[in-house]
């Protein structure tokens, strides 16, 4: 942490000295395999290679900037016909998303972690069809993440998924609630080791913490109408506000229209603007290990 | 006007859902930058569940010749999938494979244009050739994304790849050599693939298959009536030579197998004809890892390899003497361990007049990693004479 929080200001302050040309280049790649080179837009400090993969045929390979204080992550997982993978790798100097000439083995197979997984695309967590799923790569957890909000943004995001994967934010828990949204991810570290019945917002027991809840925009905040009282729960025992902005990437539980967004994990949004609060781990709970959760807690403090 | 539709186009594409169809649900991955997919309902599959997988099974009956697509309102057509994308307008496409599963007058696709999708006949020129025969070389789908190097493939990809079992006393049977389809009643694979062929041993093979544990019978197991070993096949210090046979197949009710979307012939290279060094060439198996590894060890595996020439391939720090002219070395420009992935028997074919060509099979090597190691292949156009006097077949088929 402490090292991320030393780039982050070496970051801040070679903005505030150098003009605005030596911003990050990146190769900006379309699904369809057209590239061209990108200039990152402030905030955006890394260069992406995001990389979709299932078994039938389909491998789609996107490329671009990514906000600061992303990192690599990966989540692989089944549904009853396909298995999906995913994964995200970011790094830092000019052009450094190079797109290799020759496809590489995106997804190394060398790894006895097995998995309870489902997904409720095809609402095989709702219908307890689980199934097991041998981690594909080598840093993978066990993983459980959930992604709701009401109403549902379109297109939707996979509300509930087990399976495989590394995120900044494991092992976890680490969490998020208020009246719309529930945003929640746990991993661990052998076999097996999230089973049971898919869980839910309602599986946890209230703690005795209230906080309001409400999401506005940045400029004016939330009005006293659109305020609202949330009952916190489980690990959540901490009220929580934070602002971002609407960006291409968001944060890392994903979650179109949820509290907080992409531009999180920018060190200029330490400052409060917007107001959108609920429920949050507390520091036992919550890893502090990555950009997101650092900025989180900086703006919450 | 073709401005304005092109640019709503690229607005529905980019912009809307993923173009999913057949009430395919879009998926867009929030924290992996909004990389999305289509969520197939049952029965469909495909990259926009555009695929009806029952339709498919009667596909091969509703063939129609398809020898150029036309531009319409600006954009290509692709017959095999249902759906418009903005193609180049000279890409052509197999003759004779189209989709048409409500057995219309003519291939058809979705066009869209804005948000709407419309059902628009395909402007193609009957083929001259047969309805429903083989047409060599040719796949029935064309990805629109790489396969991921040395792994898994769908067998639409290498519908020529046949998976060849040795049956046991039991009745059980196991996985044997890969093979490669080359008429309706013959598939060509390795000789030393079937050592103990005199004491009475028997296979059982396999075509459009994508997996292979799957061994339920049906349309898609073959008998293997005849093995033709080459006659001067021998095994050298580490090479084999002359390392070539044919199987002579038929079904339990005695046919030969018939083209579908899943099986489909190889060509043959002319006599003696070459792959220029540096193609891309395609080699099949299924994979040598064990039942630990995780990426679908049953699936079959593609990877991309180039021909060497048989003069760099002689050089002493390959392989010496050992590699001879009927031999072919083929490896990855880097030395990737997937360069040289699948088994023996299988397939290395390479794009010749854009026909896929059976060049190679798969016949040794040493320690497929290994630097200056390449995948040493039989040289299939030097066998030509010898496969057209054991099976009658006159080439180039």
């Amino acid at each position: 942490r402490i090292q991320l929080i030393r780039r982050l200001i070496t970051i801040r302050l070679a903005c505030d000295c150098i003009a605005v040309s030596s911003a990050l280049r990146c190769h900006h790649c379309e699904s369809s395999g057209n590239c061209t080179v990108e200039t990152c837009p402030p905030g955006q400090e890394l260069c992406r290679t995001t990389v979709f993969y299932n078994r039938e045929e389909l491998e789609v390979v996107v490329r671009g900037c990514a906000v600061t204080g992303k990192d690599n992550s990966s989540m692989s997982y089944r549904t009853t016909q396909e298995i999906i993978m995913l994964k995200e790798t970011v790094c830092d100097f000019d052009l450094c998303n190079h797109p290799d000439p020759r496809p590489s083995p995106t997804f190394p197979g060398s790894r006895t972690l097995e998995c309870e997984s489902c997904a409720s695309s095809d609402l095989s967590c709702e219908r307890g069809r689980i199934l097991t799923l041998r981690c594909p790569d080598p840093t993978d957890q066990c993983l459980e993440r959930v992604i709701q909000s009401s109403p549902e943004v379109s297109p939707s995001d996979e509300r509930y998924v087990r399976g495989c994967g590394s995120f900044p934010d494991c092992p976890g828990p680490v969490g998020f609630h208020n009246n719309d949204t529930f945003l929640f991810l746990r991993c661990c570290n052998h076999s097996q080791c999230i089973s049971g019945p898919m869980m839910k917002l309602s599986s946890h027991p209230l703690n005795e913490l209230q906080c309001h809840s409400c999401e506005g925009n940045g400029t004016h905040g939330c009005s006293p109408e659109e305020t609202t009282v949330t009952a916190c729960r489980g690990p959540m025992n901490r009220c929580f506000e934070a602002t971002g902005t609407h960006s291409e990437d968001p944060h890392p539980w994903g979650g179109e229209g949820g509290p907080f967004q992409g531009k999180l994990a920018s060190p200029r949004l330490a400052s409060k603007t917007g107001i959108p609060g609920g429920c949050q781990p507390g520091p036992d709970m919550a890893s502090l290990s990555s950009g997101s959760l650092f900025l989180a807690h900086s703006a919450s403090s | 006007m073709r401005a304005l539709l092109a640019s709503l186009l690229l607005c529905v594409l980019v912009l809307g859902n993923c173009g999913c169809l057949n009430n395919g649900v879009c998926i867009s991955y929030k924290y992996f930058s909004k990389i999305h997919r289509c969520s197939c309902p049952e029965n469909f599959i495909g990259e926009h569940c555009e695929i009806d997988v029952l339709a498919s099974k009667t596909y091969h009956a509703n063939l129609f010749g398809c020898s150029k697509v036309f531009l319409t309102l600006g954009l290509a057509l692709n017959p095999l999938s249902h759906l418009a994308y903005p193609y180049p307008s000279n890409i052509s496409f197999p003759p004779c494979i189209s989709r048409n599963p409500d057995n219309g007058k003519k291939p058809w696709c979705f066009v869209q244009i804005g948000r709407m999708q419309f059902k628009r006949e395909c402007k193609v020129q009957q083929c001259s050739i047969e309805k429903g025969g083989f047409q060599c070389g040719y796949k029935s789908m064309t990805p629109r994304f790489k396969i991921v190097g040395g792994n898994t493939t769908p067998i639409e990809n290498q519908p020529w790849f046949a998976a060849i079992y040795r049956n046991h006393l039991g009745g059980s049977s196991s996985f044997t050599c890969g093979g490669t389809l080359i008429s309706s009643c013959w598939v060509v694979s390795a000789a030393h693939c079937f050592p103990k062929i005199k004491r009475g041993e028997n296979y059982v093979l396999y075509l459009g298959q994508s997996m292979r544990k799957s061994q339920t019978g049906g349309d898609s197991q073959f008998e293997v009536e005849q093995i033709i070993l080459h006659e001067n096949f021998s095994t050298g210090a580490i090479a084999y030579h002359n390392d070539i046979a044919l199987l002579k197949i038929r079904s339990k009710t005695g046919q030969c197998a018939e083209p579908s979307r899943v099986v489909q012939t190889i060509c043959l290279p002319k006599a003696y004809e070459d792959v220029p060094s540096g193609s891309d060439c395609e080699v099949t198996g299924f994979g040598l890892e064990n039942q630990n590894d995780y990426l679908y060890p049953e699936y079959l595996k593609m990877a991309v390899v180039n021909p060497i020439s048989h003069k760099q391939c002689a050089r002493p720090d390959y392989y010496g003497t050992e590699v001879t002219p009927k031999m072919l070395c083929a490896a990855h420009p880097e030395w990737k361990s997937d360069a040289c992935q699948g088994d023996s028997g299988g397939p290395l074919v390479c794009p010749i007049d854009d026909r896929m060509v059976l060049v190679g099979v798969v016949s040794w090597g040493i320690d497929c990693a290994a630097e200056n190691k390449p995948g040493v292949y039989t040289r299939v156009s030097h066998f030509l004479p010898w496969i057209q006097a054991h099976t009658g077949l006159t080439g180039p088929i």
